[in-house]
């Protein structure tokens, strides 16, 4: 049962009440590479301490993410799995949505699967 | 007279109002895809949803519910949440596994069942056990903080991080900067990651007055940004 009162969230919707997603720029988006690679770096770093097996698996269909994430496993040595035959398809998404169908989820793991073997 | 058609004026108003209530909740869609998300996504840390958060965080990171099962909805999608004790989405809960997955939204399984996600395929595919700690909106930051908190103390053999092309932004949208900066340095120097926390029941949730309890945005799709500030 949903115990929100529909109109009132209406009148708040309509009367502009929409989180907008910040348009950043290219400095900011940068720094927030180079947090990512930090972070991406320490859990590398206490994988490997604690004897786990990392693996970087991109789900991005963005070529020059893509290249990033690839150089940047390449340079720490972390094994990678190269998704993008699953994300290149439209079955591997839901419909008006964008997340991954089942189809996808099975193809993704089926990679995955396969390069852990 | 006059107030015979003061009451009518009511009455008419006080009845237009409730049948626009029920088409909206009838039809929620047909007010726009952000609206129906902010009135019927559960991804909230009120009472109805499916988050609590960890306590004493500046960081707002947010936990599920441990046990806790629920039906879901995002652009026009139902699905069934349901999360093991420590509150992951896996159907068993389990003190060791193989494998651990990070990620977001994708990996946690937005739109579909349970046996739809990656984690369940990649079960069945490898035989190996697999624990789901994927959540809706996770970025590196939650990845890495699931990782030391959630993750190790399975014991587990992999760890497979998947990246999402949104993360970048989220990392930017969902946290304060100089909280990263601390956290980052922290952890870099060696700090330990707290165990995660114990769930303490509904006297930590927030309260849910019905206008404040929705958000607005076109967050739910895999494109955009998926957070509760």
């Amino acid at each position: 049962m949903v115990k929100r009162i529909f109109l009132l969230g209406a009148f708040r919707y309509w009367f502009g009440e929409v989180e907008m997603i910040p348009d950043y720029t290219d400095e900011e988006l940068e720094f927030g590479w180079q947090t990512t690679e930090r972070l991406m770096r320490q859990m590398v770093r206490i994988a490997r301490d604690n004897d786990v097996r990392f693996i970087l698996a991109p789900i991005t269909d963005d070529y020059r993410q893509f290249k990033r994430l690839q150089s940047f496993a390449a340079s720490n040595r972390i094994d990678f799995v190269d998704t993008r035959s699953v994300f290149a398809t439209k079955w591997s998404r839901l419909p008006g949505d964008g997340h991954l169908s089942p189809r996808g989820a099975a193809a993704l793991a089926n990679l995955v699967a396969d390069h852990i073997r | 007279l006059r107030i015979n058609n003061l009451t009518l004026s009511i009455a008419a108003t006080a009845l237009g109002l409730l049948i626009a209530e029920g088409i909206l909740r009838v039809f929620p869609e047909a007010a726009g895809k952000e609206y129906a998300n902010g009135m019927l996504s559960r991804y909230s840390p009120y009472p109805d949803g499916v988050y609590w958060r960890w306590p004493g965080d500046r960081s707002v990171v947010n936990l599920m519910k441990p046990d806790y099962t629920t039906t879901m909805y995002g652009n026009g999608y139902r699905w069934t949440h349901q999360t093991d004790r420590r509150g992951f989405r896996n159907a068993v809960s389990r003190d060791r596994v193989d494998v651990i997955l990070l990620g977001d939204s994708m990996i946690y399984g937005q739109g579909v069942e349970i046996d739809q996600t990656v984690g369940h395929y990649l079960e069945f595919r490898s035989g190996m056990t697999v624990a789901n700690l994927a959540r809706q909106g996770d970025c590196v930051y939650e990845h890495l903080r699931m990782l030391g908190s959630a993750g190790l103390p399975l014991r587990p053999r992999i760890a497979i991080h998947f990246f999402f092309l949104n993360d970048i932004r989220d990392l930017l949208y969902a946290h304060p900067l100089d909280d990263l900066e601390l956290f980052l340095k922290a952890i870099e120097d060696g700090a330990p990651f707290s165990p995660l926390p114990e769930f303490p029941g509904k006297d930590v949730e927030p309260p849910s007055p019905p206008w404040s309890s929705v958000s607005f945005s076109s967050a739910l799709s895999a494109t955009g940004l998926a957070r509760w500030k």
